[in-house]
């Protein structure tokens, strides 16, 4: 099994969404506090107008013919200065809502990030970039909108309904009824969008922008290729796919909805109607006309009020539902199984072992590597050659404890990885990658990025080892440029000096080298390679190349198949026994000669 | 109209066609919340005509305002159902395409674009390592 599938138990029920996002909101978490106490008071208010006009209404009718102002005037300054003070209070806790909702948002990123840093290196494997990035920005985001714009509505749900029923019971619950009828018949319609299968929607929904999204990075990355070969967006068939998926997915969904949706608005708008009937029905004849008509003004008025608060209520239902699961998205990416942490921080020498090592990939069914075992000595190399998915990179990232073995050990200066406290594991062992990626920082500061007090000297040592001194020259500002600003970039090629550079003055005893040379251009690939050798000059050496004449010196080459060490042996000792290290060498040469003779081709040509 | 939606907000034809139906189905749902006002405008003043002695009785029967509701209430039915499928579905169909012909812009880009160069400041490495005119 591996340490993934033993890693997700079996989620315990989460606590109320407010309450997860106290944690967050450290020593200012009053302010959410204060921010649903205002907004209450904002509601209660809020309904003091309303009281105001029918009682001044009500008056009206009663003294038609004799009106008197000064009566009339304290209702009108009472729903004036009820209305003020309810806007202020609304201000006030929108106010304290953001504050909460700026706070969390940071914190959440903040807290994303630094989970993140601390994960194992094969996280970065199984997550996506893309992924991540929309995750934690979506999380941020979603629940900053829902706590600064939700949050002052949430208490106003529960008080104005409740302040309506109250006026109902003391004006004229006939009339109350009709008012509440529609709004029932309307949320029986929308009924639906609160059950699972609205709920699985909004997963789905969510699943879906994820992938496109993830789907579009890895495009634009694609793009130089998609390019080269002449093809279109058509033939990036995945995230054209699911483009196509989303916009049917959401269209199917969108088409369910459009006859409850038509009705509910129909319903919603019917209020008015409702409350006429209800009055004719009440009708007792042109004496208790007035009556009629001050209640029916009060609950015409308190219609809207009243369906624009349940309609909210279902808005903050819908934001809660999003910003829980984006929420439990982060920590769902959050809850990868961290590895246990070695204490060891004294190693006995530099050698490198595996022993019996097999380990599969999460998700997958059959071993990238299966039983292997083989050593390093100290200041040997050894090169690890076979087809691509023969599991050469998972023993080099197995080495540097990218994941945990399923079974086996893999042994660094004799003791266990996984005894091996994490920064004496990354002291003793450097990597260089396919591709690098610098950092948007000088030069200087991606060379001594890792290596605390360097001197100019073993800087300047470095540069001149990794081949790097041209590309300081050809600089603006030398090692203090900035990589990616002003236009400042780099080859691929140029950046994988400048990461040897870095390696260089690491002076890790052991390195390992993956495919180092695949994307470099030939002049690139040479100076690598002279960077390569000063590298590994005297340190134990886990190479992996595609490239067999990169590996002829090694002092013994492993050869690899199916996840399996399939044959071993100096370059000389391998080719005598005419196994497939020999046919994979005998199909290099023909490439070489392939390259060469077409060259000589076009030359004549 | 259809042009300057095509190009005001980067739309196919198709889709500003379906935008500019859908204005039109949405001014309509907004016209059509009106007949409800009117009703409850009507019902206030003639109950208001009653109550002041200038008229004996309603002017409608209970019957003829239910009536009038339920047309009403129809019509603001179908509207909304019009309304609904002009604008909600035909966004997507749109928004798909908007995204496929984004892609395939990017596709067309140079491949130059945000990488070792800069039309504004080209890499100095490359400035610097070829032919220099002086």
């Amino acid at each position: 099994m591996t340490q993934q599938a033993k890693g997700s138990p079996k989620k315990a029920k989460q606590p109320a969404l407010l309450k997860r996002f106290v944690p967050f909101m450290g020593e200012k978490r009053f302010f959410l506090f204060l921010s649903l106490l205002l907004s209450s008071l904002h509601a209660l208010l809020g309904m003091l107008p309303f009281l105001m006009v029918w009682l001044l209404v009500r008056q009206l009718l009663q003294t038609l013919g004799q009106v008197q102002l000064e009566g009339l005037t304290k209702y009108a300054w009472l729903a004036f200065a009820a209305q003020v003070l309810a806007i202020l209070c609304y201000f006030a806790a929108l106010l304290f809502s953001h504050l909460a909702g700026f706070r969390v948002e940071v914190a959440l990123q903040k807290k994303g990030m630094e989970r993140i840093i601390n994960k194992p290196l094969g996280f970065f494997d199984t997550n996506l970039s893309g992924r991540m990035r929309k995750i934690i920005n979506d999380s941020a985001g979603s629940t900053h909108s829902f706590l600064a714009h939700q949050l002052p509505d949430m208490a106003a749900t529960v008080i104005t309904p409740l302040s309506v029923l109250l006026l109902i019971a003391l004006v004229d619950w006939r009339l109350g009824i009709a008012l509440l009828i529609p709004i029932l018949m309307g949320f029986i319609t929308m009924g639906g969008m609160m059950t699972t299968a609205g709920k699985a929607f909004q997963d789905q929904y969510l699943n879906a922008l994820e992938a496109m999204s993830s789907e579009s990075v890895e495009y634009v990355r694609g793009i130089p290729v998609v390019k080269t070969f002449g093809q279109s967006v058509f033939s990036f068939k995945r995230f054209y796919n699911l483009i196509l998926n989303y916009k049917e997915m959401v269209y199917a969904y969108t088409i369910t909805w459009r006859h409850p949706m038509s009705a509910y608005t129909m319903i919603m708008q019917a209020g008015g109607l409702f409350l006429v009937v209800a009055s004719l029905l009440t009708w007792e004849g042109s004496d208790s006309a007035g009556i009629l008509l001050s209640n029916f003004i009060l609950f015409l008025m308190l219609a809207p009020l009243f369906s624009t608060t349940m309609m909210k209520s279902m808005y903050l239902y819908q934001n809660k539902m999003i910003a829980g699961q984006v929420l439990d998205r982060m920590e769902g990416l959050l809850d990868y199984p961290d590895m246990s942490r070695g204490k060891q921080t004294q190693i006995d020498d530099t050698s490198l072992a595996f022993q019996y090592v097999t380990f599969t990939y999460p998700g997958s069914d059959t071993p990238a590597v299966s039983s292997v075992s083989f050593r390093i000595n100290p200041g040997e190399t050894i090169a690890l050659v076979g087809a691509s998915g023969s599991g050469k990179t998972t023993l080099a990232r197995l080495a540097a404890r990218f994941w945990d073995v399923d079974s086996g050990q893999v042994l660094v200066g004799g003791v266990n990885v996984k005894n091996i406290a994490k920064e004496t594991l990354m002291d003793n062992v450097s990597f260089v990658f396919q591709t690098t990626r610098l950092m948007k920082m000088s030069l200087r500061d991606n060379i001594t990025f890792g290596t605390t007090n360097a001197t100019e000297e073993a800087i300047q040592r470095a540069v001149d080892l990794s081949q790097s001194r041209e590309i300081i020259y050809s600089l603006p500002q030398g090692l203090d440029t900035i990589i990616g600003s002003r236009g400042t970039y780099l080859s691929g090629g140029e950046q994988q000096r400048i990461a040897l550079a870095r390696s260089i003055l690491k002076d890790a005893p052991i390195v390992l080298l993956d495919e180092a040379t695949a994307f470099a251009d030939p002049e690139n690939e040479h100076l690598i390679r002279k960077a390569l050798k000063a590298l590994s000059q005297g340190k134990t050496t886990l190479m992996i190349a595609h490239r067999l004449n990169s590996v002829v010196d090694a002092d013994q080459i492993l050869v690899m198949d199916k996840g399996r060490i399939v044959e071993k042996g100096s370059h000389e000792q391998l080719l005598q026994k005419q196994g497939m290290y020999a046919d994979m060498w005998a199909e290099y040469q023909t490439t070489i000669d392939w390259k060469v003779s077409s060259s000589k081709k076009e030359v004549s040509a | 109209m259809n042009r300057f939606l095509q190009n005001r907000y980067a739309m196919t034809p198709e889709g500003a066609r379906d935008l500019n139906k859908s204005i039109w189905w949405t001014v309509l749902q907004f016209l059509s919340f009106m007949l409800p006002i009117m009703v409850c405008t009507f019902f206030t003043r003639d109950v208001l005509r009653v109550f002041s002695g200038k008229a004996q009785n309603l002017s409608w029967s209970i019957w003829a305002y239910v009536g009038i509701s339920l047309v009403i209430l129809t019509l603001i039915y179908i509207i909304n159902y019009i309304q609904y499928g002009s604008t909600y579905t035909r966004i997507y169909d749109e928004s798909a395409k908007t995204r496929i012909r984004l892609a395939e812009t990017l596709r067309q880009l140079p491949l130059s674009l945000g990488k070792r160069t800069s039309p504004t400041f080209p890499a100095p490495s490359w400035r610097m390592r070829g032919p220099q005119p002086w």
